[in-house]
């Protein structure tokens, strides 16, 4: 048998509820202690939500401006960077080359490496 | 959306009224942004929260605490709400969920005395003192989510299949705690009045 055995739902009890009842009421069960309550719902719910709570359509278009906003900076990082690197070409290469002149006592030859001998001496 | 044009209106002189409009446009309203229209939904449905969130938790700090949870978790969670549903049972499994889930973390302490302006069916204030006190200790004896089912059925009116899907349990299992809770409650009563 695939079929579930369906039970009546039974009648809420009417004297348990009514004895119930003053249980589940605040101590104060009044229109004021209501209104203040409410007000401090309402006050939590703007203390914590008001960085995230927008609506689905603002949502969107904060989305939206957020992307744009990140392929623009993307490409500003990426034509900056082109631009570095063919300033950095240019230096290199329109930079007329300069010859050294040599440094006495670093650049000259020590004078027992000046001149290799023709033969080795007694062959 | 826009919202209703009473919106602003209401939340200065709370006059609440059906024909205004109906809680679908409110929770469209709130759904759109509009925080107004979030607080008449709030202003019509805390005192019902609150007596579920009571019958849980059993005392009245942790009740407000788990209502006002409650309705910040709905407010967070008003996208994903289909209007085509019933607010009241929706907010109403968030509240049981907040409840059980607060009786989960904290000890349940014991329930704060109850006024004598409190509306009672007994006459004799001091019978009534003491079938409050009988009663407060059969709801403290059970577990949580008997207390769950039994007010969300026996007060709140809600079918065993809605309470089973408010609190994640099969029918079956609300209909068999539903059976012991007023079984307890049963006894708290009735040795009660076997007494006088």
């Amino acid at each position: 048998m695939s079929k579930h055995l369906q039970f009546p739902d039974p009648a809420p009890d009417q004297e348990l509820a009514a004895a119930l009842a003053p249980l589940l009421a605040p101590p104060s069960d009044t229109e004021g202690y209501w209104n203040a309550f409410e007000r401090r719902v309402m006050a939590r719910i703007e203390s914590r939500s008001v960085w995230w709570f927008v609506s689905p359509a603002t949502l969107r278009a904060g989305m939206a401006a957020a992307g744009l906003a990140l392929l623009a900076l993307g490409a500003m990082a990426l034509q900056t960077r082109q631009m570095e690197a063919r300033m950095a070409y240019r230096a290199v290469t329109e930079t007329p080359l300069e010859v050294a002149a040599p440094i006495p006592g670093i650049d000259e030859r020590p004078s027992r490496y000046a001149e290799p001998p023709a033969t080795l001496p007694g062959r | 959306m826009t919202a209703p044009a009473r919106v602003l209106s209401i939340t200065t002189h709370r006059v609440v009224t059906d024909d205004v409009a109906t809680e679908r446009e409110w929770v469209l309203a709130a759904q759109a942004g509009d925080q107004a229209a979030f607080g008449w939904l709030v202003h019509r449905h805390q005192r019902r929260a609150y007596a579920v969130a009571r019958g849980i938790v059993l005392n009245h700090e942790d009740a407000e605490d788990a209502v006002q949870d409650a309705f910040l978790h709905a407010f967070r969670a008003l996208d994903r709400f289909r209007p085509d549903q019933a607010f009241g049972a929706w907010l109403h499994r968030i509240v049981a969920n907040a409840a059980l889930d607060l009786t989960r973390r904290r000890k349940v302490r014991d329930a704060d005395e109850l006024p004598e302006t409190v509306s009672s069916p007994f006459r004799d204030p001091a019978e009534s003192a003491d079938l409050r006190q009988r009663l407060r200790e059969g709801l403290a004896a059970l577990p949580a989510r008997q207390r769950a089912v039994i007010v969300l059925h026996d007060v709140e009116g809600y079918k065993h299949a809605e309470i089973g899907e408010m609190l994640g349990i099969p029918e079956g299992t609300a209909r068999s705690d539903l059976h012991y809770a007023r079984a307890r409650m049963r006894d708290a009563l009735s040795s009660f009045t076997s007494e006088d």
